[in-house]
């Protein structure tokens, strides 16, 4: 029997650890604490409009609840949201040392990788280690070593972008307040501010290379401490399936809540008893998580090109229809969405309009048809996952068959183990969309992806994925090659050694094809801890 | 011989190791045959008769550093502390150490790591050295960990001790973890080949759910479900399964990526040395400084944290072995519930299905 599921106080939580803010357009301040005392002050004068768990669930809530009404045209309402979190660096300040080294795991003997940061931590996650090499944290905008180091992230989120721009403005207004007596700024920007916006038009939740993002997440076991008969995720399977214990809705797996947030009980494989909370350092720690944030710049015309010569090599021509199909081998989704072991011939973004449905596959097993509570509308009739057991459907190079091997057999033991790594995803794409990224040519912008994700541990969740699944030849399959879109292939992968892709033709025949070409350059970024609402109260308080 | 190595100065060793070698698979054949009935075994012994017709390999890999402690929930410092601990009667490198890697960490004087052991033999071989060879015993000992070593000091009365010195605290000749045994290699790779049914007759497919079926090995393991996964999946197929020769357990070179000098160089793998074994066969490795190098395994950072545990490089050394397969389809056995195998009166098998089961 599952244990009952812990009370979370969702007041306590920042809204986009859980359920994630979701919106649009986002903006990212990057700044450095000059004076301890005065950035005391501006953070605590910024802890009323932090938004909560609470606020943020409520909003989707209302705004599933008017689109149903409506047919799903849009709700016409509209948030601000934001968010704190700190560096390394800015926790030393505003607690002390002692306290920092524990938040990470870390110890005097042992440092932890929120200690020495995501700019050293980059060569293992596959980044170029070459100085010379683009993309080595030497040309990074953000994070880059031997600049200021980057103590508070502050994140703004909202539907409309000119409300972000204005709540940003109105925020720059108010931490100007807070300055020494010799006029200087307690919080100071280390560089501008980032905008992440979707793309627009039907690209609108897609990235870059054109793909519908951000698709699969998990869901937090957890009832809601101020109403404990609800979860805090909607269940929407038959209690008495065999699937409603490890899953919210069909395919998005439950994880116990201490997989991403700190002192919560820990998910235990596939097992359906926790792992108890782990140890904490110090009790306000509680509630809080890890954020990492990814400045990833996507070479979109590189990408197509790639696709364009493999759809060559596979089928003999790259309309396309045919850069579509070998796309989808390469992320295992359509670019509507549609995974690929449901649908393997073909698009059909019918798959992507019911979120009953969009998550609900495997790769090593058949799909069996989940039932559902009682007052859920039929589910559409649709194929159900294809077991596709030797990667013949969905190569094990593809994008999502190796950041989430879901039901595949996987070197760290049982698919279980799987669930012990997934961390939650609240990314945003950065730079001007191309109106068709297949037929993109290079023209000189910038344009990619802020990856966002929170986690309880780093080094298990992020870390382990990068560098174990991503750039893993051998991991979780063996022999499988490196991820296929975030995998480093090219020139700067050395060290890595030569990878490849199989890939099942049309036709049945296996092609070997080379991976050589990187899609992604890292710019920057950094590794953060986003406190809970009490934690932050407790941090500014300190000293 | 495991690796492929030429130890033996016996003219009579090889055979001799190659019999017991084969008495393991034999003896994991019959353990699959109480379950069978009848049936013919998806397990065969590769001394006796390998089968011809088509063949499929299939590499088996998984992490070396213990799944089991890394799920502990502990902080990560405290995981990799334990995992080679030598404290008291503690010596963590048996408690824990159980992916079939194992190591050993010598440090300098001010507590720096200068060396750090990697092995992956089972004890079997170094038993059957004792026994049988026990002047290569003493050399390679001498060879791999210490001039000093005394022949009576390996045993312990007339026989040989694995927990020897040399092998627990100072030192790691072989594997010791209670269950990094070659025999249990084989004797999982065997127990996988029964297929397994749910309640419903439908068969089993999920890792766990068949370890913890047939009970085959440790499901908290990272090697023992990942390597009756597999195996299983092969005998679902129905081939006939056996593991390549050499049959052993190999680890692989190290996944350096990340891990620098203190001038900001990338560590190549002129800092692993195979010790014994070959390059596809490493049964033995030596993360250590290249002669000429000033500097020590201790300076190394890994993404920007010094290696103070052996374990820090553990992690980024995959173990392996290799499935070998024949005949996809020519088997198709009936599936077994769970639990241990039912007993069999061997003589009224085929005659009696009532009194077959003794259950």
């Amino acid at each position: 029997m599952t244990p009952e599921e812990p009370l979370l106080d969702l007041d306590d939580i920042q809204g986009n650890i859980f359920p994630g803010f979701n919106k649009d357009h986002q903006t990212f301040k990057f700044l450095v604490i000059a004076d301890v005392a005065k950035a005391r002050q501006a953070v605590a004068s910024l802890l009323g409009f932090i938004s909560t768990s609470t606020s943020v669930r409520q909003f989707g809530l209302l705004r599933a609840s008017i689109k149903a009404q409506n047919g799903g045209a849009a709700s016409g309402l509209s948030a601000i949201w934001m968010n704190l979190a700190f560096g390394y660096s800015g926790i030393v300040k505003l607690a002390d040392e002692a306290t920092a080294k524990q938040i990470g795991g870390g110890d005097e003997v042992l440092k932890s990788a929120f200690e020495v940061g995501l700019a050293a931590r980059s060569p293992l996650l596959g980044d170029p280690s070459d100085p010379a090499t683009d993309g080595h944290p030497s040309t990074w905008s953000i994070g880059k070593p031997g600049s200021a180091p980057i103590d508070v992230v502050i994140t703004i989120a909202g539907d409309q972008r000119d409300d972000v721009d204005a709540f940003s403005k109105e925020l720059d207004v108010r931490l100007a307040q807070f300055a020494t007596a010799q006029g200087q700024l307690a919080l100071q920007p280390v560089i501008a501010d980032l905008q992440g916006d979707t793309l627009g038009g039907d690209l609108n939740g897609h990235e870059h290379f054109g793909f519908k993002d951000g698709i699969s997440q998990p869901a937090i076991r957890g009832r809601r401490k101020s109403a404990p008969d609800t979860f805090v995720t909607e269940r929407i399977l038959d209690p008495n399936s065999s699937l409603a214990g490890a899953y919210a809705r069909p395919g998005q797996v439950l994880l116990w809540p201490g997989q991403i947030l700190l002192g919560q009980l820990r998910q235990n494989g596939s097992s359906p008893q926790p792992l108890p909370p782990q140890q904490l350092p110090a009790d306000w720690i509680r509630n809080g998580s890890f954020m990492v944030l990814r400045l990833l710049e996507q070479d979109v015309p590189g990408f197509w090109n790639t696709m364009s010569s493999y759809a060559l090599n596979v089928l003999g021509r790259n309309d396309d229809k045919a850069l579509d199909w070998i796309g989808a081998r390469i992320v295992g989704r359509w670019r509507s969405g549609a995974p690929i072991t449901r649908s393997p011939n073909m698009d059909d973004p019918s798959f992507i309009d019911d979120n009953r449905i969009v998550n609900d596959f495997g790769f090593r097993n058949a799909g069996i048809k989940p039932s559902l509570i009682k007052g859920q509308p039929p589910l559409p009739d649709l194929p159900l996952s294809i077991s596709d057991p030797n990667g013949d459907i969905c190569p094990f190079a593809g994008h999502i068959r190796k950041v989430n091997p879901r039901d595949d057999a996987v070197e760290l033991g049982a698919p279980g183990e799987v669930l012990a790594r997934l961390l939650v995803r609240r990314g945003v794409p950065y730079g001007p969309a191309y109106p068709d990224p297949r037929h993109a040519q290079p023209d000189g912008n910038r344009r990619g992806l802020v990856f966002v994700s929170y986690q309880a541990s780093i080094e298990r969740q992020f870390e382990f994925l990068m560098q174990n699944w991503v750039q893993g030849n051998d991991s979780p399959r063996s022999g499988g090659g490196r991820d296929a879109v975030l995998g480093s292939h090219g020139a700067a992968a050395a060290g890595l050694g030569p990878t490849s892709i199989r890939i099942t033709g049309q036709d049945g025949a296996q092609h070997d094809l080379p991976q050589l070409t990187n899609f992604i350059t890292p710019r920057g970024g950094g590794y953060f801890f986003a406190p809970s609402l009490s934690g932050l109260a407790t941090l500014v308080g300190m000293k | 011989v495991p690796g492929k190595v030429a130890d033996f100065k016996n003219a009579a060793s090889p055979q001799k190791w190659s019999s017991l070698l084969s008495e393991f698979f034999d003896s994991a054949i019959s353990a699959t045959q109480a379950y069978l009935q009848g049936q013919p075994s998806q397990f065969f012994n590769p001394a006796r008769n390998t089968p011809t017709g088509d063949f499929a390999e299939l590499p088996i890999k998984w992490p070396g550093f213990p799944r089991l402690l890394e799920n502990s929930g502990l902080p990560l410092a405290e995981i990799f502390r334990r995992a080679e601990a030598i404290s008291g009667t503690l010596i963590g490198r048996q408690r824990y150490q159980d992916e079939y890697l194992e190591w050993f960490v010598t440090r300098d004087a001010t507590n720096k790591i200068v060396r750090i052991d990697f092995t992956c033999e089972g004890p079997e071989y170094w038993e059957f050295l004792a026994l049988n060879e026990p002047d290569v015993l003493l050399a390679l000992y001498r060879k791999h960990i210490s001039a000093d070593v005394k022949l009576e000091e390996l045993k312990s009365g007339n026989d040989y001790n694995p927990l020897n010195v040399w092998n627990t605290r100072r030192g790691a000749m072989h594997l010791i973890q209670p269950n990094n045994t070659l025999n249990a290699e084989v004797r999982i790779a065997g127990d996988a080949t029964i297929l397994r049914r749910n309640p419903d007759g439908s068969l089993k497919t999920d890792a766990q759910d068949l370890i913890e079926c047939a009970r085959y090995g440790e499901p908290g393991r990272a090697s023992d479900p990942h390597i009756g996964d597999l195996v299983n999946g092969l005998a679902r197929d129905g081939y006939v399964i056996s593991i390549k020769d050499p049959v052993g357990l190999y680890m692989n070179r190290p996944r350096l990526a990340g891990f620098t000098t203190p001038d900001g160089k990338p560590v190549g793998q002129e800092w692993f040395t195979i010790a014994r074994g070959s390059e596809d066969f490493i049964l033995r490795g030596v993360f250590v400084a290249p002669a000429g190098s000033p500097f020590s395994v201790g300076d190394i950072q890994i993404g920007g944290v010094p290696i103070a545990f052996g374990g820090q490089v553990a992690k980024v050394i995959d173990m392996g072995l290799t499935g070998v397969a024949y005949n996809k389809g020519s088997l198709h056995n009936q599936a077994f519930g769970c639990g241990p195998a039912p007993r069999v009166a061997a003589t009224t098998a085929a005659t009696s299905s009532v009194l077959t089961r003794v259950l």
